[in-house]
């Protein structure tokens, strides 16, 4: 049973990877999401930018992996399949560390 | 569906952060006790696929586009308590690493799609079996596409209100269109397309990964 279970977690582990190779599929479309706009494209939209959405919008700095890019890499594939393999990593960081929390107090 | 800062103003934010708080700390509370090893396994699974199926932006009606979520199929993979944890990881991962969604609309965005698509997934189908339809395949259609929809709306009634409630000297203060456009430009794509794709792919993915859940157990 335990073999069965640790091909089962490879196999699920090939698909993640190969979904993520895929992941620039994801940007092939220009369109932007509904309500999801920048401030400039908002500003172009309206002739303004709302005072209540200009004063909140920039309340959270972080901008390393802004927007699925990395910002050191130019080209955006390699930045957005890049940000899928680290979110994924982070992902099972997290509840490898909840894992070793929950069950040890056990 | 990812609301970014500055849309929703900070009295809907700290609404729905309460709202969010609390559902995911009861499903937290619900899953704790059944938690063993595996069940981690689960979880970090279900939440990377979640991320990863968010990552596939397609083309809509209406110019826009939009990306399914593959909470429905998690749902029924796991629970809805294993479900409403990956996907609200996945949710606080999208904002804080990736500045998908604002930190102060973080509330929002988990309350619309880590809480409500696996509540309404587990609440349609319980109706569903209670009248009788037997077929897993057509009650997995029904929900998943009325769940995807729910958090459109949610979003759409959220973005909507922000004009009508909050404005200065007659300007809007955060979200500029009201409910008339919201609704809409949410709705139609989401009813057309989205929630077909959602469930398509929900039925189509758990017969293939049903096994994996079953032998993890």
């Amino acid at each position: 049973m335990k073999k069965r279970v640790d091909n089962n977690f490879k196999t699920i582990l090939i698909i993640l990877f190969a979904l993520a190779i895929l992941t620039p599929l994801g940007i092939l479309t220009q369109n932007p999401a509904f309500g999801e706009w920048t401030q400039e494209e908002i500003k172009k939209m309206l002739g303004f930018v709302p005072e209540g959405l200009k004063k909140y919008a920039e309340v959270y700095k972080f901008d390393l992996f802004d927007g699925y890019s990395v910002k050191f890499i130019s080209n955006q594939y390699i930045g957005y399949i890049l940000s899928a393999l680290i979110g994924i990593a982070v992902i099972f960081a997290i509840f490898f560390l909840l894992k070793h929390l929950m069950t040890e107090r056990k | 569906m990812h609301i970014p800062d500055g849309y929703l103003s900070p009295q809907t934010c700290a609404t729905f952060y309460a709202a969010s708080v609390a559902a995911v700390g009861f499903a937290f509370a619900k899953f704790k006790k059944s938690v063993d090893e595996k069940t981690f396994v689960h979880l970090s699974v279900a939440s990377a696929f979640t991320f990863i199926v968010m990552m596939f932006n397609f083309p809509v009606v209406g110019g826009s586009s939009a990306h399914i979520t593959g909470i429905p199929l998690i749902t029924y993979l796991f629970g809805p308590f294993a479900s409403i944890i990956a996907s609200a990881v996945v949710l606080i991962i999208q904002a804080l690493l990736f500045r998908d969604g604002g930190i102060l609309a973080l509330g929002t965005n988990v309350f619309n799609m880590a809480v409500a698509i696996p509540l309404t997934v587990v609440f349609v189908d319980s109706i569903l079996k209670t009248a009788n339809l037997k077929n897993e395949k057509v009650r997995m259609f029904i929900s998943t596409y009325i769940s995807t929809n729910v958090a459109a709306l949610l979003t759409a009634v959220e973005l909507g209100l922000q004009p009508i409630l909050f404005t200065k000297a007659g300007k809007p203060l955060y979200f500029m269109y009201d409910l008339k456009t919201t609704i809409p430009a949410m709705m139609v794509p989401h009813l057309l397309v989205v929630g077909v794709v959602e469930a398509a792919l929900t039925i189509l993915l758990y017969s293939a990964l049903k096994n994996f859940a079953k032998i993890e157990k």
